[in-house]
């Protein structure tokens, strides 16, 4: 006899093997592991480093003052705001902006690739740099979020104005991408891999 | 000899079946083999609906009120939650627009909703929605509210309009929000999504 849990409802089943079953209590699929779970996480992380590309070189912002528009990428920004000398800020938005995606994304990378191809890394320090990975996600959000305040609060036509730059897609879809990779990896393939 | 599974459950960190522990040890456990934190089940409790009515209430009226706002040249410039996404629309940045509006209005609008149906089914025999439907609702709009983090932005995007224009002040709005906030984290805390299939 096998134990299996519904990864839904968290509900625990004693089975004769490993076979997928209809979960009794929400009616989902379960399974040992979820499908394919490696493949989809992997796509997605390598679609975001393509991202992560374009979302740093392009601007991010657009700020016209008196008819003459300053477009500004995201390293911009930050310098912007140690030129205000609000190193706080300018500390925040290159965490949330540029260290952190980069951290998902190597971090993402590298629990996979260990997968595949022998790292010495234990699999207890894997697991933390997920959770770490999961925690952090969604702080990246903050460039976005000013940019979208910004350019609500400030419309004066062609006397001040701020508008979105063309990298905030491709930020928000890295955002978006690294996410939804570590929602859908099955952290215990990285046990079963050992055993 | 067959195993009480009530009493055992999975970590999803590594895959180790464990035994449950007590309820009323109120100790934080984790996982013998890889660390991650177990999460047992939460005692019903009704104070979730409380603060989940109050959390919708207050969404409305952080909706009324500007977040920022500011003066210049005799103009007075607001920001709200709903204008930050409809001007991105308006710029056609649609994928970020949308991204915007769900993880800041419609997640935390739905997961507050969720919390409120799955009470009404509970102790009503009104259905509307299916138990595995609310289950699922409550735990994907959960992971998707950003709420905490816009309140962040918020504050950087004070502080980087106040090097532009020094009458750049933090409104109703934003207030409102810091207690909106407590609120809605609040109504997940005492949450237990596992309580709409009456186990």
């Amino acid at each position: 006899m096998v134990l299996m849990s519904c990864k839904n409802c968290h509900k625990v089943f004693e089975r004769e093997n490993y076979d997928n079953f209809v979960c009794t209590r929400c009616n989902h699929k379960v399974r040992k592991r979820i499908k394919d779970s490696l493949q989809v996480s992997l796509a997605l992380v390598i679609s975001a480093i393509f991202l992560y590309i374009p979302a740093m070189v392009y601007p991010m912002m657009e700020i016209t003052q008196l008819s003459v528009s300053i477009e500004s990428t995201i390293l911009e920004g930050v310098i912007s705001f140690l030129e205000y000398e609000s190193y706080f800020i300018a500390f925040v938005i290159f965490t949330a902006s540029v260290v952190i995606p980069l951290i998902k994304l190597i971090g993402l990378l590298l629990i996979f690739v260990s997968l595949k191809i022998n790292i010495k890394m234990s699999n207890k320090t894997k697991i933390l740099i997920f959770k770490f990975i999961e925690i952090i996600g969604k702080w990246s959000m903050i460039d976005i979020y000013v940019v979208a305040i910004l350019a609500s609060v400030i419309q004066m036509d062609e006397i001040f104005n701020i508008k979105g730059g063309i990298a905030a897609t491709s930020f928000a879809l890295v955002v978006l991408f690294t996410i939804v990779a570590a929602h859908r990896f099955d952290t215990r393939i990285i046990w079963d891999e050992q055993r | 000899m067959s195993k009480n599974t009530k009493k055992i459950i999975e970590c999803y960190g590594c895959g180790l079946f464990i035994d449950k522990p007590s309820k009323k040890d109120k100790r934080i456990y984790k996982c013998p083999r890889c660390n991650s934190k177990i999460s047992l089940d939460k005692e019903h409790s009704f104070d979730s609906l409380y603060y989940s009515i109050s959390a919708l209430l207050l969404f409305v009226l952080l909706n009324i009120y500007p977040l920022v706002s500011l003066n210049v040249n005799d103009t007075i410039l607001k920001a709200t939650l709903f204008g930050a996404v409809t001007i991105l629309y308006e710029q056609n940045f649609f994928v970020v627009a949308t991204i915007v509006l769900f993880t800041t209005i419609l997640a935390p609008v739905f997961n507050s909703l969720v919390i409120i149906f799955s009470f009404i089914q509970i102790h009503t025999k009104i259905r509307i929605f299916s138990d595995t439907l609310l289950h699922d609702a409550f735990h994907f709009f959960k992971q998707w509210g950003f709420v905490e983090v816009f309140i962040v932005s918020i504050i950087v995007t004070y502080i980087k309009l106040i090097g532009m224009v020094s009458s750049t002040k933090f409104d109703i709005g934003f207030y409102v929000m810091l207690v909106y906030i407590f609120f809605f984290y609040m109504s997940n805390v005492k949450f237990e999504g596992k309580n709409v299939f009456g186990e």
